[in-house]
């Protein structure tokens, strides 16, 4: 590291921070001790479709708003974080949804098992045991991890994402509950450390290395096991997985000793190693894409921020082109945005020497920028509402925003096969916003309004403009 | 017992977690809002959600990662994603609390836009791989590598600019 770099060693937080901080979210936990994580992930649903159903009515009405309400806010891991049982219990079940994950129809396959003393760092492991206070592995007290039996239970393509399900039978499921247990119960934790994924195209066989996110599903833990649910992300694989034929996942797990680490490798116990094949047709969509050039024209006024200053500036939309392409999926209609082509100037130096940054990193990356997990992003928004509707200056968010790649904005609309002919009745339209600063202070802003130097403790409100209305087309 | 067993096991967790990542955590915030106080709430909000949510995580950069994924959506979502934005001069606050030295670097690393401000942080100080960098910032590999040598030549052209001695 350079020395420029090292300003940042002085930059730590203070000891009352820390132990305010500290303070604070012991007496987090204690509070929320009654709601555990095995409620955890129905605890957010609910809240989701609490918000969801305010801003629902006031779109579209109460009874077109209670048809899309339980869908609202899906994405397939937290719809596959509880397991059909759960699903159909808790009414949270959704046919189409349904559908596809039976449509995977995965068989299992192998599974064989090297437990520590057989590993080539065993002596290693036994080492950081002992330093953590535990002893030595013995085969008396873990022999039991040899005989877990892993069962695919359930697998859902979504387009982006395989998110899987395995079920790991044993006898000692309680083990698996690290957050209660006691200190004298073993306590073990599992996740998938490695994946490959094998499928045949053209001819060919295509070997790919995944990653994959992966943890026990806190609410699966049972005496008879627990369910390890994983997510492989397809945005990176070399090929597209084919839509049909089989595909064979291989997956390493490993079991961790919680008491000496859950999460790094010296608390190895166990690599169970486990296969199980898919339908590769699941991931099929439900009819062809759509792909259309949207131009859009006119101008907006966005709100920028460089230097630590915000600024706003009128923008000419004329010759910029976005891509819209719709992938009709059983698990929902993915809208997918790119900008395809912008105009010179975008690219060009900014627009006021003071504020570094150019038109590109500006402009299209606010509108098309990323990272946010709840629905939406900065400035850019997508709604979905009834064609017409009136009342569309009120943002719903029609399902999960997945943007894992850059300049591209993907919203997954909760509408299902079956909600097709409804939809298509009903008319939808997909409106585009954008978000920028209209008041400061209190006092309204003109286009060109940049943040005084050195202004402190002001408040900003923003107003969304629509850039455009595209019609949803249904196949 | 058996529960102040339990409690007493995640309050020990809780103290590994703060002192571990809240020096990470305040810079990458401190890279994007304009005030210590603001810094601050946004580490505490990212802990908070590593509380609410209980990720599981496959080691400790899996749970590093997430926490910095988590304080950079933060920033991104109070900043500029909420209507209300409050700001206080940056420069009384941090030199009293930080040394010239680091006033200097904040102050440079400022006029990058921001996200070429994470990727600076995370490649130089946290020392990520490119490939890592690009992981954490949800982009592709190519487009890390150009924004990390635009950034380069910004403060170069920053630093020579303010006469100040070639660092970089």
């Amino acid at each position: 590291m350079n020395r420029f770099y090292k300003g940042y060693d002085d930059i730590t937080a203070s000891d009352t921070f820390k132990s305010r901080m500290v303070r604070t979210l012991q007496s987090k936990t204690k509070e929320e001790t009654a709601a555990k994580s095995v409620r955890l992930p129905i605890k957010r649903r609910t809240l989701a479709n609490l918000i969801a159903a305010a801003i629902l009515v006031l779109a579209i009405g109460t009874a077109a708003a209670a048809t899309i309400i339980a869908k609202n806010y899906y994405s397939p891991d937290m719809y596959m974080m509880q397991d059909k049982e759960q699903r159909e219990q808790n009414q949270n079940a959704i046919p189409d949804i349904e559908n596809a994950i039976a449509s995977a129809k995965p068989v299992g396959g192998e599974t064989s098992v090297v437990m520590l003393p057989e590993m080539e760092d065993a002596d290693v492991l036994n080492e950081w045991r002992q330093k953590k206070g535990q002893p030595v592995y013995s085969e008396e007290d873990w022999a039991w991890i040899r005989e877990i039996r892993p069962e695919i239970e359930e697998v859902l393509v979504d387009g982006s994402t395989i998110v899987f399900n395995v079920r790991l039978n044993t006898d000692h499921g309680k083990s698996f509950d690290v957050w209660n247990a006691a200190d004298d119960e073993q306590q073990i934790d599992a996740a998938c450390d490695e994946a490959t994924i094998t499928f045949t195209k053209d001819g060919r066989t295509i070997d790919e290395f995944v990653s994959a996110g992966t943890g026990i599903n806190p609410g699966s833990i049972s005496e008879d096991g627990a369910t390890l649910g994983s997510e492989i992300d397809m945005y990176d694989l070399s090929e597209p997985l084919p839509t049909e034929g089989t595909v064979h996942v291989v997956m390493t797990i490993g079991v961790r000793d919680a008491k000496v680490d859950d999460m790094a490798d010296i608390g190895l116990l166990a690599k169970i190693t486990y296969s199980f094949d898919f339908d590769a047709s699941a991931g099929a969509d439900v009819a062809a894409p759509i792909v259309t050039e949207r131009p859009l024209s006119g101008s907006v006024v966005l709100t920028g921020r460089a230097n630590g200053r915000d600024f706003n500036k009128r923008v000419s939309l004329d010759g910029v082109v976005l891509e819209e392409t719709l992938n009709f999926r059983k698990t929902g209609i993915y809208v997918t945005y790119r900008v395809k082509s912008a105009p010179e100037e975008w690219y060009r130096a900014p627009y006021e020497p003071e504020l570094p940054g150019e038109y590109v990193s500006m402009y299209r990356d606010m509108l098309l920028d990323q990272g946010s997990d709840s629905g939406s992003v900065p400035g850019f928004y997508v709604t979905c509402v009834p064609k017409d509707s009136t009342d569309g200056d009120a943002v719903i968010v029609p399902g999960k925003a997945n943007a894992m790649v850059a300049g591209e904005y993907i919203c997954i609309l909760p509408f299902f096969p079956s909600d097709y002919d409804a939809v298509k009745a009903t008319g939808y339209e997909i409106r585009l916003y954008y978000q920028c600063v209209s008041e400061f202070n209190g006092e309204p802003v003109g286009e060109d309004w940049i943040l005084p130097k050195g202004a402190d403790g002001y408040d900003l409100d923003t107003i969304r403009q629509p850039i455009a209305t595209f019609d949803l087309i249904m196949p | 017992m058996e529960q102040r067993d339990k409690q007493a096991k995640r309050d020990r967790e809780i103290v590994r977690i703060v002192e571990t990542y809240s020096d990470m955590l305040l810079r990458i915030a401190l890279n994007r809002v304009n005030s210590i106080a603001e810094a601050e709430d946004v580490v505490q909000s990212t802990f908070e959600r590593l509380i609410r949510r209980q990720p599981h995580f496959a080691d400790r950069e899996h749970e590093k990662a997430w926490l910095i994924k988590t304080a950079i959506r933060i920033c991104i979502d109070e900043a500029r994603k909420t209507s209300k934005r409050a700001e206080a001069p940056l420069n009384e606050e941090i030199t009293a609390a930080y040394s010239e030295e680091s006033y200097e670097l904040l102050d440079t690393i400022r006029r990058l836009p921001e996200r070429d401000r994470d990727a600076v942080y995370l490649y130089y100080y946290e020392e990520y791989a490119v490939k890592d960098v690009a992981k954490l910032l949800g982009e592709r590999e190519g487009t890390t590598r150009s924004r990390l040598s635009r950034a380069r030549q910004k403060l170069k052209a920053i630093m020579e600019g303010e006469n100040n001695e070639q660092v970089l």
